[in-house]
């Protein structure tokens, strides 16, 4: 009789990461959507240079309008030569882009750890210039279904324009920040590019969902107690 | 830390500081050259600009600007809620905050944290908050909000020794007070006082500006900027005329026409008569006939008219007092108010109610006013009173503030509910053992807090004050006192309370928005008003399918508010 040694396997861990833009009508002003796309492009240029994060993060990109897309799907960021074009119009539903997202984290974190993967808790990076156009009561109840899944991503807000500090802190579940007065909209996106990486970077290393360091300059971070 | 008084005036605002010896007034802007000894070189005009660049301007930079600019903001506090300057939606608040913090450093040398400052005597609840809120988001803390015409007595009698009244005539840019006070060894008790809140130099220059125009061989054509320019020399004008009988004003296309204080007599004259009422209504209230008046204070810039100076003194028999400037005195007098209030200054001072407060209560079915604290009482001022429920079973009792005048109806326009309350109350229980009180505190600050306390137990069941406004979202006012800080720190106006009009080519979308942002946004709540204005945000940019999105949105929204369409 062969005897075969127990083989164990430690199953890598992965960070699923999505980024959900706001892409109503009000991003075309002041060339906000533009700031954006630079901010992705960024994001992953330096996913690009950082083998590390490659092989610990998958990042996705969920837009929203009147409605929700899926704008790059959950992946090697590294690896993707065009990224999407990110083309705004119409309404801000908060309540659509919660229940993308709630789908797309549910079935994202099935495939990963049907492939083997330990799954971290995703991080959501919300970022929106405006304040919801759907009634409250309509993306509350979105956003309670979100946050009381099974896999609960942890959420940082970022308020920039017109968007107000209170409804994003009511979005956030780990840290929100609100541009302050007098930052321009377009170099607020830029500096949401450099939180987001630095913040995918320090947790792929850490090896659990982080973000890091103070506000980004031109935010204010408000309390979430 | 020295005691300083701010009139925060409609047209024009002034500040003055208690220098140990004397209320001086202090330079805090600088009139251009035609303006330059008319009295106006120790004043700031009360104006707010925002340039194109969004850059914030005070006092004679936007009075001369030609648009983008607020007068009279103080006009406002009692009505409105946001006012739209070049493109820029401001809150009241934040736009007196603004003029506030200017005036807090535009003396060199000097910052302002603490004040007394001066309202006039007929404003109600909501504009005194509004004043105490715009002061405090500027950074100054306001020691006491005195009224002009007590403000105004003790800058001309601050000596007095004896006994006497004294009517204080105060005709400013936008409004009247006429006030009889009482002065006993150095206090002054506020006795009668009545006044006009849209009446003053503005009211006069548009009367003035109109017989001028009538008198043109044609109709005028100017544009916005031309009719501002006109605007600006008709006040110039019509100040020369207190003093000279005849001038010439320049018109917009640079021609000269004669205008004559006769002209200016006869086009105010209605507007005279009817400041004369109130003198009639103060004397009546106190059943005094001018005889009874030992002393007649008149200020304000529309005081110094001669024709004024001249019909006041014939009503009451008696000249005017001399001894200050009817321009600052207001300032001066809020100046040595704070200096009593500091014990800087030894003299009694004390400020009265011109309002009766109470609340509404149903006791034959018929609601009718429960005061709490009359008329002309000393402040500070405390009253506790109990009551019960209407009806027997009754799940909740409405609370309601109300200032104004107990002998008459409850909604007599003169009666204001400030607020009101729906408060649970146990309907097993008996009329008797469901019984209340309400305790009203009105500080000197001119704050109304109310407590609510059941009898039975004890237990408070209502802590709160007499708020508007945005102080519905106390974090609202932080990022008020931000953007004022900001503002002041950059020069340019910006964050979050700014929109910047967007030419939009679909005629039906820029109905619709148009709609919503006057007819609609200003009624709803907050809540409410938000989503609207971000859908009027998404329709401004949309295009092709976002653009039907966004105007079948705003359609369906608006379909709702219909009765506000009429």
């Amino acid at each position: 009789m062969h005897r075969t040694d127990a083989i164990t396997t430690e199953h890598a861990a992965i960070l699923p990461i999505y980024l959900v833009c706001d892409l109503s009508s009000s991003m075309r002003e002041d060339r906000r959507v533009e700031a954006l796309r630079d901010a992705l492009t960024g994001l992953r240029d330096a996913v690009w240079a950082n083998p590390v994060v490659s092989d610990c993060a998958r990042i996705g990109v969920i837009g929203f309008a009147g409605r929700a897309w899926l704008c790059l799907p959950l992946c090697d960021i590294a690896t993707v030569g065009d990224l999407p074009v990110l083309e705004p119009d119409g309404l801000t539903s908060y309540a659509a882009a919660f229940r993308l997202l709630h789908r797309t984290v549910r079935s994202d974190v099935e495939q990963l750890a049907a492939d083997q993967y330990r799954v971290l808790r995703p991080l959501v990076f919300f970022v929106s210039d405006g304040e919801p156009t759907d009634r409250t009561a309509e993306w509350v109840a979105e956003l309670a279904i979100l946050r009381t899944a099974a896999v609960r991503p942890e959420i940082i807000t970022f308020a920039i324009g017109e968007a107000s500090a209170a409804t994003l802190r009511q979005v956030a579940t780990a840290r929100c920040f609100v541009a302050s007065v007098g930052t321009a909209v377009r170099d607020a996106i830029a500096e949401i590019g450099a939180v987001v990486i630095r913040s995918v970077v320090a947790s792929s290393t850490s090896g659990q969902a982080a973000v890091a360091g103070p506000p980004p300059d031109g935010f204010d971070e408000l309390d979430l107690l | 830390m020295n005691p300083f008084g701010i009139d925060f005036g409609t047209t024009n605002s002034v500040l003055a500081q208690w220098n140990g010896v004397e209320a001086e007034v202090l330079s805090i802007d600088t009139p251009p050259g035609q303006w330059q000894n008319m009295g106006f070189d120790r004043v700031l005009p009360s104006v707010l600009g925002i340039g194109d660049a969004g850059e914030a301007l005070f006092g004679w930079n936007a009075k001369r600007a030609t648009g983008g600019k607020l007068n009279a903001v103080k006009r406002l506090f009692a009505t409105e809620n946001t006012v739209d300057i070049n493109g820029h939606v401001v809150s009241v608040e934040e736009a007196a905050a603004l003029l506030f913090a200017h005036i807090r450093s535009a003396s060199a040398g000097v910052t302002v944290n603490r004040s007394v400052v001066t309202i006039p005597a007929n404003s109600r609840g909501l504009a005194r908050y509004r004043t105490k809120v715009s002061a405090g988001l500027a950074g100054i803390e306001v020691q006491a909000l005195v009224n002009e015409p007590t403000a105004a007595a003790m800058a001309f009698s601050i000596d007095a020794t004896h006994d006497q009244n004294v009517l204080v005539f105060d005709w400013g840019g936008g409004t009247l007070d006429v006030t009889v006070l009482e002065t006993i060894e150095g206090v002054f008790i506020e006795r009668a006082s009545k006044g006009i809140p849209r009446s003053g130099g503005i009211d006069l220059d548009e009367v003035f500006a109109n017989a001028i125009t009538a008198q043109l061989p044609s109709a005028p054509s100017w544009s916005p900027a031309e009719e501002a320019q006109f605007r600006l020399e008709v006040e110039r004008v019509k100040i020369l005329l207190s003093d000279q009988h005849e001038t010439n004003l320049q018109l917009p296309s640079g021609r000269y026409v004669p205008v004559t204080r006769e002209l200016f007599i006869k086009a105010i004259s209605g507007k005279l008569h009817e400041a004369i009422q109130p003198i009639r209504q103060c004397l009546s209230d106190l059943s005094i006939d001018p005889r009874g008046i030992d002393q007649l204070v008149m200020v304000g810039g529309s005081s110094k008219i001669p024709a004024a100076r001249q019909l006041v003194s014939e009503v009451l028999g008696r000249e005017p007092a001399t001894g200050a400037d009817p321009m600052t005195a207001v300032a001066q007098g809020a100046a040595i108010a704070s200096a009593i209030l500091l014990g800087q200054l030894d003299k009694d001072f004390f400020v009265a109610t011109e309002h009766a407060l109470g609340t509404v209560v149903h006791n034959d079915g018929r609601p009718s006013f429960s005061v709490l604290i009359p008329r002309n009482h000393q402040l500070p001022a405390k009253a506790t009173d109990s009551y019960v429920p209407a009806a027997e079973g009754q799940s909740s009792v409405l609370v309601r503030v109300i200032e104004g005048d107990p002998t008459k109806p409850v909604e007599h326009e003169d009666n204001v509910v400030l607020k009101e309350w729906p408060i649970p109350v146990e309907p097993t229980r008996s009329q008797a053992d469901a019984s209340f009180t309400i305790t009203y505190e009105y500080n000197v600050d001119g704050i109304l807090h109310i407590t609510v306390v059941d009898q039975l137990t004890g237990r408070q069941m209502l802590r709160d004050d007499v708020s508007f406004g945005v102080t519905k979202d106390k974090t609202a006012l932080v990022e008020l006192a931000k953007r004022v800080h900001a503002t002041m720190q950059t020069g340019t106006v910006n964050g979050s309370g700014r929109r910047v009009p967007v030419p939009m080519v679909d005629a039906e979308a820029a109905r619709l928005v148009d709609r919503a942002r006057n007819k609609v946004i200003p009624f709803v709540d907050d809540e409410e008003a938000k989503r609207l204005e971000a859908i009027c945000g998404d329709l401004e940019h949309a295009s092709g399918d976002g653009l039907v999105e966004c105007k079948g949105a705003l359609t369906e929204a608006l379909r709702q508010y219909a009765y506000l369409m009429v």
